[in-house]
């Protein structure tokens, strides 16, 4: 641009209009001194962005992340390395797709092809928006009548326990519940950690953590392949964590409990079980070993395609190399895939304990997170009585055990919504109906409930639905610290320094209590501020301590086994009788998988989460995404041949839930009775601008569950698994 | 002439809160008419509306400009700030801090508000460009130091920033905008870069 001279610029400019005064101006002040430039500043968090909690290092210039990496001080976490995931933070904290104010519907037809038409609220109007429609219900209908999808996380439970409903669904039906169940029944505990390093022979049944970027469990699974242990994985592909194995399995799928109780069978048959542990520890041996005779591996054979001359060299080599430990976690074999799945989890268990590594050093160890005041102790609350209230979900109390630490419920929530007059008004706190198998129909239970906000940083599909949004801050904008539960060797702690926050959000903490006000249950109101400073008080640490020490405490406590464990009995109960008065199989038994190929639907389908994703958490990263930007149907040669496709042709994966399009991607590394597919794609709601219309979500041909199979699967089914992959698809070339 | 257009555009790129803020809309507008005879017919029509029904245009502006401007079912069509357009499509980024060295370049510092826009919001930027259009005789001396005139820092601000992300802005919301009032805010920050062009090869 050319120069203009000062007069002209002044005649342009001002058109003789008088000088304002400084402080008219909207967005500015005067600055009174000048500042110095901004030097380099380093802060620890923790990521959030899995369990795992790595510890970070990020640097901030202006207001912007400038630098990210690995914290070295958090030996027994990352060890100084970030997955590609926690690098993607800063991209995150930039996106301009997050939510930046609260939003209120003003079309109130609901559904895919309706828009919202949001407009911008204040949070004051938000919070009575919200607790106006919350009390309504509260008085009308009574607490039952508001239902929470939240995890079981401190103020997502103050909310709950303070409103008074036993309403609170939780994905860990889609996700670890069966383990839980079965490790607190079992064992008195849950399982959470792993000691891989010192581990000689590991077997994992569709285990693949590693393979998922999970940097605890990759750390560790490395060291026991440089440490010499041997790894077999079964799984029906070949997964990244089956390509680093000595042997892989590709079981048939659904059918890896046949496997693990022909194991059982052939450890106690042969008497290579650890004699010392079990008469020390176990209880219930005597009535095991008859009720395991039967699992043969002649028997095991015919049901899980593995030769049974390889499933007794396994359960030898497992019986009698020293320490052997089973490889699990979450959304494996033994996760939420199959309706046999917690008889899995159940056989895992036994089968850890029989060989002696349950919580000991080479196997399975139980959380060891620090003992921490809850809100109800910092606070000296009184909430009000939930015992003996039937849940809407489980009115026959069918799955107290899963119920017990309220979680669970999405796999029958939408069944129970929709057959159920109790539900009015429901908070999603950062879940979505991708999150549910067949969205549709959840779809059509969340348009039955008069009133719903969303709490969350995107908006999301569910978003679509809901009445108000509230945009919560992103992780790395808390702070506070994070209680390190995968690696559970001893208590660790991690530092949080929040960044600035960028947008008009609030932390969860301020939300909940910003509702408990609006609602009028001031009772139950606090300044959520005061919490993490009395918790760290608790434990004698504060956050300069924290920082000094590098921004990590670990205790340094030696690692103590269990003595002691927290069952009825005081020992591990191979005959569980916490299970057994559940009205659940008090050992793990065999169980047909609820759905066989059959010639109109004739492949197993299984899933798979890329190593970059983290469900839909990093889906909107634009580098992320190019890695790979859309799922596809993984078949084996031979069904390519059978269907006439080749790499990168589109198929339909159907089932009697609905059908999705997805490319042909061709493998040896898969048997082929079997498609796989991954998750966390085919996301709709076009709020995430960079993830919006990639792929398809494979929820979408996946089942949800009704009650009336819930009461028919009660003796299998104690963790309320939801079978997600107890379907069978039929591919045809699109 | 360009600063009440500047305060005009500026109070238009902000968000509607209230009754009272589209008053201002309204009573901001008159010098816009002479300025940008285009605008008049707008304008119009959208006092026509705020006359006969008030609520209902308050809200519609409000549904609009969160759908253009913030959040949107089917993604944001014109992010109001920079980054967006300079830093590939990020939040509070490299421009944002460029942003704020300007405004110390005259003694300010970006204050935070309510809807907390960032320091490359246009918002932010048109009062920029209006203080420099009305504070130009009392330049803030006695604060930071000042070593630019009011006149290089507007051009070099408009040159160098302003007038690389505000075309393409223009136009986004010119093609996405269906009520009155951002159709001619967009026709104003056209109409801003080209008149600014037109002194372009005019030496003093
Ligand atoms: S493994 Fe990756 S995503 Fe998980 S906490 Fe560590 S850096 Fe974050």
């Amino acid at each position: 641009m050319a120069p203009l001279s000062r007069r002209e610029f002044l005649q342009w400019t001002t058109g003789g209009v008088a000088a304002a005064a400084l402080s008219d101006w909207v967005f500015f002040k005067k600055i009174l001194w000048a500042t110095p430039e901004e030097g380099e500043k380093l802060f620890y968090h923790s990521c959030h962005i899995c369990d795992c909690n790595c510890g970070m290092i990020y640097q901030m210039k202006n207001g912007r992340i400038v630098e990210m990496r690995g914290n070295p001080a958090d030996k027994l976490g990352a060890a100084g390395k970030l997955c590609v995931k926690g690098y993607s933070t800063p991209r995150l904290y930039h996106d301009p797709c997050r939510l930046s104010h609260p939003l209120q519907r003003t079309n109130p037809r609901k559904g895919r092809d309706q828009d919202p038409a949001w407009k911008i609220i204040t949070w004051d109007e938000a919070f009575n928006l919200v607790g106006e429609q919350f009390r309504r219900a509260y008085d009308q209908y009574g607490p039952e009548s508001i239902l929470l999808f939240a995890r079981a996380k401190p103020w997502d439970s103050h909310l709950q326990y303070a409103i008074g409903t036993p309403n609170q669904l939780c994905h860990v039906d889609t996700c670890y519940i069966n383990h839980e169940v079965a490790g607190k029944a079992v064992s008195g505990q849950r399982i959470w950690g792993w000691d891989f390093s010192h581990a000689k022979y590991i077997v994992g049944f569709g285990y693949d953590q590693p393979g998922k970027s999970k940097n605890i469990h990759q750390r560790e699974f490395m060291e026991a392949r440089r440490n010499g242990a041997k790894i077999v994985i079964f799984d029906p592909r070949l997964s990244e964590t089956a390509q680093k194995a000595d042997l892989w399995i590709p079981i048939r799928p659904g059918t890896d409990l046949a496997a693990l109780l022909a194991m059982i069978h052939v450890i106690i048959d042969q008497g290579l079980y650890d004699k010392g542990f079990v008469e020390k520890y176990t209880v219930g041996f005597d009535k095991l070993k008859p009720h395991v005779a039967k699992y043969t591996p002649q028997w095991a054979e015919k049901i899980c395609d593995v030769p049974a001359q390889t499933l007794v060299q396994i359960a030898r080599e497992f019986g009698s190399i020293r320490p052997a430990t089973l490889a699990y976690h979450k959304r494996d074999a033994g996760g939420p895939v199959f309706m046999n799945s917690f008889q899995t989890a159940h056989a895992m268990l036994v089968l850890q304990a029989l060989v002696g590594s349950l919580d000991r050093p080479g196997g399975l160890y139980f959380s060891r997170t620090p003992k921490l005041p809850s809100i109800k102790d910092v606070y000296q609350l009184s909430y009000p009585d939930l015992q003996g209230k039937a849940r809407f979900d489980d009115p026959e109390n069918l799955t107290p055990l899963a119920f017990k630490a309220q979680k669970a419920g999405f796999s029958t929530a939408a069944d129970a919504i929709l057959n159920d007059a109790k539900p009015h008004v429901a908070l999603f706190h950062s879940y979505n109906t991708t999150s549910f198998s067949n969205p549709q129909r959840f779809e059509q239970a969340l348009k039955k409930l008069d009133f719903i906000v969303n709490v969350d940083m995107y908006l999301t599909e569910l978003g679509m639905y809901a009445d108000v949004v509230l945009p919560e801050n992103l992780w790395i904008e808390s702070s506070g610290f994070t209680e390190r539960s995968y690696q559970a060797e001893r208590p660790q702690i991690l530092l949080d320094e929040g960044a600035p926050k960028l947008h008009d959000t609030k932390s969860y903490g301020e939300i909940v209590n910003g509702i408990l006000a609006a609602m009028k249950l001031y009772d139950f109101v606090v300044d959520p501020k005061k919490f993490t400073p009395a918790q760290l008080k608790a434990l004698g640490l504060d956050k300069d301590t924290l920082r000094q020490a590098g921004g990590v405490f670990d205790s340094g406590e030696p690692f103590k086994p269990t003595e002691q464990f927290k069952t009825p009995s005081g020992k591990i109960e191979l005959y569980s009788t916490v299970l057994e008065q559940a009205g659940h199989a008090p050992m793990p038994e065999w169980v047909e998988p609820a759905v066989k190929p059959t010639s109109e639907y004739p492949y197993y389908v299984v899933t798979h989460h890329l190593p970059w994703m983290r469900m839909l958490k990093n889906a909107n990263d634009p580098i992320l995404k190019d890695l790979q930007c859309e799922n596809k149907a993984h078949i084996h040669p031979s069904v390519a041949q059978k269907l006439g496709v080749k790499e990168k042709d589109f198929v339909w994966l159907e089932t009697p839930v609905g059908r999705i399009k997805l490319k042909v991607a061709v493998t040896e590394g898969i048997r082929p009775d079997t498609v796989m597919t991954e998750h966390g794609f085919g996301i709709w709601a076009k709020g995430r601008c960079q993830g919006f219309g990639w792929g398809q979500n494979e929820g979408e041909i996946l089942p949800d569950r009704t009650l009336a199979e819930m009461k028919r699967w009660k003796r299998h089914a104690a963790g309320r698994g939801v079978g997600i992959c107890d379907t069978t698809v039929r591919i045809t070339k699109a | 002439m360009l600063a009440p257009v500047l305060a005009w555009a500026k109070t238009a790129a902000r968000y509607p809160r209230s009754a009272d803020h589209m008053e201002a809309v309204l009573e901001l507008s008159e010098p816009l008419v002479h300025w940008l005879a285009a605008a008049q017919p707008l304008l119009e029509e959208f006092l026509g509306w705020w006359i006969e029904s008030p609520h209902a245009a308050l809200e519609a502006h409000q549904v609009e400009y969160t759908r253009l401007f913030v959040a949107r079912w089917g993604g944001i069509p014109v992010p109001l700030y920079a980054s967006w357009y300079l830093d590939r499509e990020t939040f509070r980024g490299a421009a944002a801090e460029v942003t704020a060295g300007f405004y110390e370049k005259w003694g300010l510092a970006w204050r935070e508000t309510d809807l907390k826009a960032p320091p490359d919001h246009l918002a932010v930027e048109l009062e920029f460009l209006e203080i420099l259009c009305r504070d130009v005789l009392t330049a803030p001396r006695e604060a930071a130091e000042v070593t630019l005139s009011a006149l290089a820092l507007w051009q070099e601000f408009r040159s160098s920033h302003f007038d690389r992300w505000v075309p393409c802005c223009a136009v986004a919301m010119g093609r996405h905008a269906t009520l009155p009032v951002y159709k001619v805010l967009a026709l104003t920050l056209t109409h801003l870069c080209e008149e600014d062009q037109a002194h372009e090869g005019h030496h003093p």
